[in-house]
């Protein structure tokens, strides 16, 4: 048999008087074609046929009616000049609703393109841990990438991930022949397996996939990178030093694609040594032979922790595959991608909807062309054709306009959402097509409603009356505005939702101070002598504490279960926060100390001491927990002092169970050295910070950073939500006003002979302009009714992303209403004023 | 006057020529032999529903065949308007070809 979409095709294209015998003959060709040439040559052919057939059977068809579309085509042109108002305001709001819909569309498209450019993307996955609660983990223990390759034949490569640069601070120094040496702190450092480049294909600038790890020494890093420390030569086997200590030779450098969920600086060789490291907090990842059964691997491998980690709960965890094309949106973002469609689509209703009942409104200045065409034998597809035809010329209009406005918009987005989406993105085969429908999509869903209302009158009911128009209020029109309406109001919420929440995050006291607090990178230099640095330090009046940590004091997100405690049940894993610290960490933050002490600088013995939060000590059940023993790591020691909970993660998370320690044989941990100032002469004070610094390790780059900036970071993704929001909830109303201010000058103009009539019956401009809003501010509540529930929900919802949150208000949704009462009534106001201080001598001369 | 255009008095010829068995496939079939061009089924119907709405062929439906998927062929006859017509263009060609020979179109 042929294809059957082509058949289809035919049957669209060809008359029906044609079809049958035309289709008769195809066939019969087709079947001695594939007698003698194959089938699959034959149904190349069928295609061939039909499509070039295509001019000819459309010719045969309009070639009688091509002056009936001349006429249609003057008839729109000839309505489109007739209300210009309207035109204007179906276009730009088409063109708003497609530009939204377009850039979504592109920035979506762009979600999902992610890691698609590797050339073994299908046989790439990434090792995950399931957890009893059905969360994913991405990070794997070091060890258990080799296990699992040792044990499964299917798997032909790994390779880990070793995130030096979020475990030590790393610097780089290059010194060229001559000249200083070039030097920086670096925190995007990975370390990975030899099989890294053969199993990811990240394109080289300099070197290539082969060559590129054969050494262990080798270091591969981005073109930005190469251009910060070589400039414009070539960086091909220049050495650079890794923290004064390792030399690495340069072996490539590679441009990674902005779509490419691994991001690094710098990727080095990770040492053998961590194949029997159970850490676990990095990915690894997996390339599977081509021919492999991916639910073979997965039973195989499911049960590799409990057969070979130390953990004694490693029963309960699943050890999972998930494809590489999917990790960019498995933690998190899909849900984005499914808000944003979901928006996209209900702006781009706003804007058919707007069309629909302009055109329906309007329909009282049709009815009697309509009428007429029908009295002259058009037959009710042909009207529908005519109006649906108007409404694509329409679309295609705003579609036009919508370009200019993607143009305009993208920069926008991109600042919003950290992209860079170019426009060229639309210059593609599978793009036009895409635009195209959507031209057709929007073009035949905004018109059909009005074609099939238009054209369903009877011709002599219409040319009979003097006054063609019944004014029944049409059920259609109502909810389409409550739908607008409902949306707008939902998006204003919403985004009340998101500023407030944000705002409430913003306030919440932390539990820590971070003003005038700066951070510098620890190297081994201050690390080996940190306590001569700090007394140095301390040597300025202005400088008023120093400590040091292994991460800013907002984003310490270390947990371990290697705590025991009196009175701890055995079976129990503990799951408790850790911070590796040094003295006088509570007194530069300005925790409070609630119980006991904090710890002593330069003594020994608090050195195997701990200090809790209160969280602590209530989840150890300790009454009393001063004086209490507790071993951490191994090592036993008194907890000395409980300080207050603070929030040492964002506020998505709970405050936990909190241990400081100040035990040196960590001290590998510590990242930064903390440093509070006095508001006083800070510029000089800077000016001692960095001239102690360099005194000490002058070999070593020197940077500074105030860590309260840094907090912002964590709510960034809120932050472009709320503003994506506000964007999206402008568009709305924006579109929905220019509906109702359509809709308001035609009730307007409906009811001009009534107003004149009340007028000179002696009603106030007042109660008309009354007269004239009211239905539209029904409207309006019964929309906000209506999305206030769903808001409700929605928001309830997101708000449990966070573990602090503020409270849903009633207050915040009754302002979505009334903002949106009082957006709405500028457009009703103005067209009810204009009618109502008409003078009725105008409006009624006629009669 | 109007005379027939040149695909439409290809057609006609062909049905002319076919006799009993003219219908889409052999007429198509001719054409592009006499014409040495591919011509498409939808072009053939294009000029053949031309010419029935003009009156110069008439249709005739035969019986469905089943190698045809169960539709019947659509023979074309010439109706004497058609054939009118046709005279009407060989006269034509021949009153404007008299004078001009071979050898004065090649001296060109």
């Amino acid at each position: 048999m042929p294809p059957p979409i082509a058949i289809r095709l035919l049957k669209m294209t060809a008359s029906p008087s044609d079809y049958d015998s035309a289709f008769g003959d195809l066939l019969e060709t087709f079947e001695y074609i594939a007698g003698k040439e194959g089938h699959k040559k034959a149904k190349r052919w069928f295609w061939k046929e039909v499509l070039k057939s295509l001019l000819g059977f459309l010719r045969n068809r309009t070639g009688r009616r091509f002056a009936m579309i001349k006429n249609y085509f003057t008839i729109a042109l000839r309505n489109i000049r007739r209300n210009k108002t309207f035109t204007l305001i179906n276009t730009l709001g088409l063109a708003v609703g497609m530009a939204c819909f377009i850039l979504i569309t592109l920035w979506i498209q762009d979600e999902l393109s992610y890691d698609k450019f590797h050339t073994n993307k299908d046989d790439l996955y990434l090792l995950t841990i399931i957890h009893p609660d059905n969360i994913m983990d991405p990070n794997v223990p070091y060890a258990l990438a080799p296990r699992l390759a040792e044990e499964v034949p299917e798997i032909a490569h790994f390779t880990r991930i070793y995130s030096l640069g979020s475990i030590r601070t790393c610097t780089f120094k290059y010194q060229p022949s001559q000249g200083m040496p070039v030097m920086y702190y670096e925190t995007n450092v990975d370390l990975g397996d030899s099989s890294f480049f053969s199993m990811f294909s990240f394109p080289f600038v300099y070197g290539n996939a082969q060559t590129a790890f054969q050494d262990p020494h080798s270091l591969v890093m981005t073109k930005r990178i190469a251009a910060k420390y070589f400039g414009r030569e070539n960086p091909m086997g220049k050495t650079l030093t890794l923290n004064n200590q390792e030399d690495l030779i340069v072996t490539g450098v590679i441009d990674i694609p902005s779509n490419s969920h691994l991001q690094m600086d710098f990727i080095a060789r990770l040492p053998s040594r961590l194949d029997n490291d159970w850490n676990w907090r990095d990915p690894s990842y997996v390339l599977l032979k081509g021919d492999s059964s991916l639910p073979d691997v997965k039973e195989k491998i499911k049960g590799a922790l409990s057969r070979h980690s130390p953990y004694p709960f490693a029963d309960t965890l699943k050890v999972d595959l998930l494809p590489l094309t999917k990790v960019h949106l498995s933690f998190g973002r899909r849900m984005y991608v499914y808000i944003f469609s979901v928006i996209a689509v209900f702006v781009l209703l706003i804007a058919c909807v707007n069309y629909m009942n302009l055109a329906t409104a309007s329909s009282s200045n049709r009815v009697r062309e309509v009428g007429l065409r029908k009295v002259m034998g058009a037959k009710r597809q042909e009207l529908i054709q005519q109006f649906l035809g108007e409404s694509i010329l329409m679309s295609a209009v705003g579609f036009g306009l919508s370009l200019i406005l993607v143009r305009i918009g993208l920069p926008l987005i991109n600042s919003l959402t950290a992209k860079q989406l170019d426009f060229s993105l639309l210059y593609r085969h599978s793009m036009y097509l895409y635009l195209l429908g959507l031209v057709l999509i929007v073009g035949l869903v905004s018109g059909l409603y009005p074609a099939f209302f238009l054209s369903s009158n009877r011709p002599a009911e219409t040319l009979k009356t003097s006054s063609p128009f019944k004014s029944k209020r049409s059920l259609f029109r109502v909810v389409t505005v409550v739908g607008q309406f409902a949306v707008s109001v939902l998006l204003i919420a919403c985004t009340a939702v998101v500023f407030q929440q944000l705002d409430f995050i913003q306030k919440r006291p932390l539990g820590f101070s971070l003003d005038h607090v700066l951070k510098v990178p620890i190297n081994s230099i201050l690390l080996n002598r940190f306590q001569s640095y700090k007394n140095d330090l301390l040597q300025n009046a202005n400088i008023l504490n120093v400590t040091a940590g292994q991460a800013v004091p907002y984003e310490e997100d270390y947990k371990t279960s290697g705590v025991e405690w009196e009175g701890k049940d055995p079976e129990m894993s503990p799951n408790i926060r850790y911070s590796i610290v040094q003295s006088d960490y509570m007194e530069t933050f300005g925790m409070e100390v609630l119980d006991g002490r904090t710890f002593q600088s330069g003594s020994m013995a608090d050195m195997r001491n701990y200090v809790i939060n209160e969280e602590a000590a209530e989840y150890m059940g300790m009454e009393d927990p001063v004086g209490q023993k507790l071993v951490f790591w191994g090592t036993a020691g008194t907890i000395i002092g409980v300080v207050n909970n603070c929030h040492h993660v964002s506020l998505h998370r709970e405050i936990m169970p909190h241990i400081y320690t100040i035990n040196p044989h960590h001290y590998n941990a510590l990242k930064y050295v903390f440093i509070k100032i006095s508001s006083a002469n800070v510029p000089d004070t800077l000016k001692y910070i960095k001239e102690t610094s360099m005194s000490y390790a002058p070999n070593f780059p020197y940077e500074y950073n105030f860590i309260d900036r840094g907090v912002q970071t964590l709510y960034q993704s809120e932050h472009r939500l709320g503003k994506i929001f506000s964007a999206f909830a402008f568009l709305a109303i924006f579109i929905s006003c220019l509906g109702i201010f359509g809709l308001a000058s035609f009730t307007a103009e409906k009811r001009t002979k009534e107003i004149g009539i009340r007028k000179v019956l002696g009603a106030p401009v007042s109660h008309i302009v009354i007269l004239l809003s009211r239905e539209f501010s029904r409207w309006i509540l019964l929309a906000n009714i209506i999305a206030w529930p769903i808001g409700w929900y929605a928001m309830s919802k997101w708000l449990q992303n966070f573990a602090y949150r503020t409270g849903l208000n009633l207050l915040l949704f009754i302002f979505a209403g009334l903002l949106s009462l009082m957006v709405a009534a500028l457009p009703v106001g103005y067209q009810a004023v204009k009618a109502a201080i008409a003078d009725p001598v105008d409006s009624l001369r006629y009669e | 006057m109007k005379f027939l255009s040149r695909q439409e008095e290809l057609l006609l010829l062909s049905i002319l020529k076919l006799g009993k068995n003219a219908y889409g496939v052999p007429i198509r079939q001719h054409v592009s032999d006499v014409t040495d061009k591919y011509w498409s089924i939808g072009a053939i119907y294009d000029v053949l529903d031309r010419l029935t709405r003009k009156g110069f062929v008439f249709t005739v439906t035969g019986e469905p065949e089943k190698k045809r998927g169960g539709k019947s062929k659509r023979f074309y006859r010439i109706t004497k308007q058609g054939v009118r017509a046709l005279e009407e263009v060989k006269e034509l060609q021949q009153k404007t070809w008299i004078d001009i020979s071979v050898p004065a179109l090649k001296s060109k």
